[in-house]
């Protein structure tokens, strides 16, 4: 048996629908404004949703960090992994840039002054355990070096090939206290003696003790009897202080080298004669001296008085 | 009338965490819709009558939500509808209308006719629908299975409330 009120609900759900398909059709003919409407409802919706993320926010993130924990992680090492091959790829890059600058250098050096050179890269240093400055190149007789042939960098005189293998040859630097070279100095041509002192300046000896010697003065390599040990015209150094002790046979002072000797990486092996001398065309550009300030004072005494003319006024 | 005032605030909630909290949560298949879950149910508890004015208010705050892109009145005609089915059936079943089981049998049945009800009156009206009835529906009836035990005792004890009320106010 029906309920009594069934025919009313029934009466009541029609109108709902009715109500329903009338709303449809004006939206769907554009007669409602349904973006008022809905902005009206957002603006209901709005604070209590902003209530809900405001406790929902903190647990999203706490549940999102816990089940990207794993993945966080793996992410991180392969991130890190990425990040060591590209920091190992650039330290390889700023060398080969360095030794790239520096292989240009010691070219353009051996252009200047027409050597014929093998290039060639430090590959070991002596430590100083082994009381001796040397560096290990990795060209050896298979590229035309022989001991006694002079190594050069970009900015001049490294040192002399002591002894070469095959694939490689050991250079005796030019601070090492055994070496020992010609030298000439620019401009007066005197020469002189420049030997290793063990630490980073070299010490200079003139023959001519008699010789005026400066701080600044620059000197070349003089060069050997057939260019070996050294070749001629490679810059060696600058004169830092002048030993002015009188009465000695000689004129000494300290040189310090143009090479950097612990940053090498290029350098070049001199193999063929040298046939035209370079002098000193091989010598950076001198630096221009900077002009020093002279103050003149002039000093106009102040006349006294006479005593002749005390005397009147006191008259 | 007091009870259609009671409820409403409930389903302003339910759509907000439906908004804020559930929709964000990246559930396999679908998101389960707690609004749909918390009005059905309700519907189930309730006459007949005030079920299909519940629906019909549901449905057009549905239609009204700011995230909604359909017509105006579409899911206040679905939920109308269902609403009023689900309560006479929670009449025929008025022994065992509060069972946990029941409720949840009832709602995700009633949530696969909506959903249905739903895509049919899209196709008849040509509204276009964001996402497809085969790609929505098994997620959210999945869910819907999960949640209603979870959200039944609650419901049932805010219906009380409102019973409660309905009765001693009018």
């Amino acid at each position: 048996m029906a309920r009594p009120d069934k025919s009313r609900s029934r009466f009541f759900l029609i109108a709902l629908l009715v109500t329903a398909l009338i709303i449809v059709t004006l939206d769907l003919r554009g007669s409602v404004p349904g973006q008022t409407f809905r902005g009206i409802a957002s603006s209901v919706l709005s604070p209590v949703q902003s209530f809900l993320r405001f406790f929902y926010d903190p647990v999203r993130n706490f549940i999102s960090e816990a089940s990207n924990l794993g993945r966080s992680a793996d992410r991180i090492a392969e991130l890190e992994k990425k990040n060591s091959t590209l920091e190992e790829e650039l330290s390889r890059m700023n060398v080969a840039r360095r030794e790239l600058d520096q292989l240009k250098d010691v070219i353009d050096l051996a252009g200047a002054g027409r050597y014929e050179v093998v290039a060639a890269r430090v590959i070991s240093a002596g430590s100083a355990a082994g009381f001796s400055r040397t560096i290990e190149l990795d060209a050896g007789t298979r590229d035309g070096i022989t001991p006694d042939m002079t190594v050069i960098a970009g900015g001049g005189l490294v040192g002399r090939v002591i002894s070469a293998s095959a694939g490689s040859c050991i250079a005796l630097l030019l601070d090492d206290e055994t070496f020992k070279a010609g030298i000439r100095m620019e401009s007066s041509g005197i020469l002189g003696v420049i030997s290793g002192s063990g630490n980073t300046n070299l010490s200079l000896t003139l023959f001519d003790s008699s010789a005026t010697l400066s701080v600044g003065d620059r000197m070349v390599a003089r060069g050997s009897s057939s260019s070996r040990p050294f070749v001629p015209g490679v810059p060696i150094g600058t004169v830092i202080s002048v030993d002015q002790s009188s009465g000695a046979l000689t004129k000494s002072a300290l040189v310090k080298p143009f090479v950097n000797l612990n940053s090498l990486e290029v350098v070049a092996v001199v193999t063929g004669k040298v046939k035209v001398n370079p002098r000193d065309a091989l010598l950076p550009p001198a630096p221009k001296p900077t002009p020093t300030p002279t103050v003149t004072v002039y000093i106009t005494p102040t006349p006294e008085p006479s005593p002749t003319g005390k005397k009147k006024k006191a008259n | 009338m007091r009870k259609t005032l009671f409820f409403l605030p409930i389903a302003i909630v339910a759509l907000a965490l439906q908004n804020a909290v559930i929709s964000r949560i990246p559930f396999p298949f679908a998101d389960p819709s707690i609004f749909l879950i918390v009005v059905l149910a309700w519907a189930f508890l309730e006459d007949p009558e005030f079920a299909a004015l519940q629906g019909f208010i549901s449905g057009l705050l549905l239609d009204l939500n700011p995230l909604s892109v359909g017509l105006i009145g579409h899911w206040a005609f679905v939920l109308a509808a269902i609403c009023y089915g689900t309560s006479e059936m929670g009449v025929q079943l008025r022994s065992s209308r509060r069972a946990p089981l029941t409720l949840t049998v009832t709602v995700t049945g009633a949530l696969l006719l909506s959903l249905i009800l739903f895509a049919i009156t899209s196709w008849l009206i040509s509204a276009e629908q964001g996402l497809s009835f085969s790609r929505t529906a098994p997620g959210v009836l999945f869910w819907s299975a999960l949640c209603t035990p979870l959200l039944s005792p609650v419901i049932i004890r805010l219906s009380r409330v409102a019973h409660g009320i309905g009765s001693s106010n009018g």
